[in-house]
């Protein structure tokens, strides 16, 4: 018996009769796959699409993962996607979209488990397909830690992945990892940070004149006959690292500096 | 209801509007006109009609003209600058048509022109049809590419006319965010489903995310409603996106807290820029522009995107670019429509 056409992932259809499908006098089983305790009945077929359609008929719903092994067959069998109704219902059209679905057989063991619980967009399959074998580990992580994560949340970690790509190659995931987001606003922070270095660099005044809008960090002094040029010279001197850090601190806030 | 001033009931807009079967009343001026945004009032008002956008020379803006012909809009955002802007809330419609055409035939050079400032463009397109006045005029021109803005579906009109040169632009926000703050709008579906038919029609389309408001899971959201966007529409129908967050001066934080003095959308770090208006604090705003510019560039690697009356330091932290002043910045645009 040949079971090439064995696409299924574990489950089975509730039918009590084992079909087969006789294409070019060859046999194919077209459910209860690789089981032989049914009764049987051999159909003859024009071709290996109908077989596969007929096949995918038994069987509801259809997993990602599986519809991925359905894509391996017809590459293997240089069969025509088009002909096979499930692609062009789950809105596969094109050679793109096709080659996306043939893609998820090559990932990581969590990453194809996930596809098998939830459905995720076909844009996210593709982001992952040009993810690296380093990232592609760093998103199995997640879902070996996320397995029963919602569709969208891991929408949004692939999205986040392929806009941080760069600084995640080659990072392992751990557990309770958060993305290096820009800290969102805590204007408190901020302000309680101007006070604190103005605390040191008095009578310096360290500001701002429009929240940051401009960008600009304002020093302002006054030099008369008690503040001496050199006076604020030294200040700024004794400060400059912690001037220094708080120039950073606040560029990590996107304040335009 | 449509009230006609007496003196225009034979002019050619009225006729247009008219021809629906609507009910109307003649009135000989707008004290007779119960002031609500439900009553639309067209009269021969002469005005300037198109005017450069008002901008500061601290935040980055285009060269984008509006032409007014309608002033007041039957949506009601909570958000609405018309709020603090207009001394009415009837919708007032200038009927005089010639003018109008003549000021759009008589501009010289290039230039990019819209009619959703005062209004919605759309909204009443099935009373009032300016598409059917307003597009063939511009089909007919090469310098000119016509925005008509819109947060409605009601594009039937544009179905049965020339998309040459005319952009149809839709407001988007999450539909949570519509429904809270867009009121009388269009669902966010419907919007996606009118700009796909225009776009099959030949319309190219503009999306503005403007404006982006906060709300604790806005990352999400926006994702989400990107998703949705990008997975319906494609990326080479799209002429242009804008992107710009919550920004209003006093006078309609007073108007917004008039009308709902508990409202959650003043809840949120707002400042007061250098040009009078309160914007949310810059940090927060690069991450909010930051979230869409980037959910966007996911998918559509090539559309224009640009802020609206952005500082040039934020452009720089999300885009990496300044636009530069006015005459740069409209240069950015894409006018290779144009002859």
């Amino acid at each position: 018996m040949n079971s090439s056409l064995k696409w299924i992932n574990g489950s089975t259809t509730l039918s009590p009769i084992k079909f087969i499908a006789k294409v070019d006098n060859s046999l194919y089983d077209l459910n209860h796959f690789s089981r032989e305790d049914f009764n049987k009945e051999v159909l003859e077929l024009d071709s290996l699409e109908l077989a596969l359609n007929l096949s995918i008929s038994l069987y509801s719903p259809i997993s990602s993962l599986e519809l991925s092994t359905i894509a391996q067959i017809i590459h293997d069998n240089s069969l025509d996607y088009n002909k096979v109704d499930i692609f062009s219902l789950r809105d596969i059209k094109s050679d793109r979209n096709f080659n996306t679905i043939l893609g998820i057989n090559n990932f990581p063991e969590s990453i194809r488990k996930y596809l098998t619980l939830k459905t995720l967009p076909l844009k996210s399959i593709e982001l992952i397909t040009t993810f690296s074998t380093s990232l592609q580990e760093f998103l199995n992580g997640f879902f070996i830690s996320n397995i029963s994560t919602s569709y969208q949340k891991a929408k949004i970690f692939i999205d986040n992945m392929a806009i941080h790509k760069e600084s995640l190659e080659g990072v392992k995931y751990v557990d309770g990892f958060e993305f290096d987001d820009r800290k969102i606003s805590s204007h408190i922070e901020i302000e309680n940070s101007l006070i604190a270095i103005n605390s040191k660099v008095f009578p310096i005044l360290i500001s701002t004149d429009d929240n940051f809008e401009s960008g600009k960090l304002k020093f302002s002094f006054y030099v008369d006959k008690g503040n001496s040029y050199d006076k604020f010279i030294d200040i700024l001197d004794k400060n400059d690292k912690d001037i220094r850090t708080l120039i950073e601190f606040l560029k990590g806030y996107d304040l335009g500096l | 209801m449509i009230y006609i001033n007496k003196s225009v009931i034979d002019s050619k807009l009225v006729k247009m509007a008219l021809s629906s079967n609507i009910d109307y009343k003649i009135v000989d001026d707008a004290s007779e006109i119960v002031d609500k945004k439900s009553n639309i009032y067209l009269d021969d008002r002469k005005d300037n009609y198109i005017r450069i956008c008002p901008g500061t020379k601290i935040y980055r803006c285009c060269s984008y003209h509006n032409i007014d012909i309608m002033q007041g809009c039957p949506f009601d955002c909570s958000y609405c600058i018309l709020q603090a802007y207009l001394d009415h809330n009837m919708i007032k419609v200038s009927t005089d048509i010639d003018s109008i055409v003549e000021h759009i035939r008589s501009f010289q050079g290039n230039i990019r022109l819209g009619s959703g400032e005062l209004s919605d463009s759309l909204a009443l397109d099935n009373i009032i049809p300016f598409t059917k006045i307003i597009v063939p005029v511009v089909n007919e021109l090469d310098n000119i590419q016509f925005e008509f803005k819109t947060k409605s579906s009601n594009i039937s009109n544009l179905l049965n006319l020339n998309p040459k040169n005319i952009i149809v632009s839709f407001s988007l926000n999450p539909e949570s965010i519509v429904s809270k703050y867009e009121s009388k709008t269009a669902s966010v579906e419907s919007r996606i489903n009118a700009a796909v038919e225009l776009s099959k029609y030949g319309y190219k389309i503009g999306f503005h995310f403007d404006p982006v408001i906060y709300v604790d899971n806005y990352k999400e959201l926006y994702t989400e409603l990107i998703g949705i966007l990008t997975s319906k529409i494609s990326e080479e129908s799209i002429e242009f996106i804008s992107i710009s967050t919550f920004r209003a001066p006093s006078a309609l934080l007073d108007a917004i807290k008039l009308r709902d003095k508990y409202t959650d959308l003043l809840n949120s770090d707002m400042i007061k820029s250098p040009d009078g208006k309160y914007r949310y604090y810059k940090s927060l705003r690069v991450d909010m522009l930051r979230t869409v510019y980037d959910s966007l560039r996911l998918e559509w690697k090539d559309v224009f995107i640009y802020f609206c009356m952005e500082h040039n330091t934020v452009w720089e932290s999300v885009i990496g670019y300044d636009p530069g002043d006015r005459d740069k910045f409209e240069l950015l645009f894409n006018n290779s429509f144009l002859a």
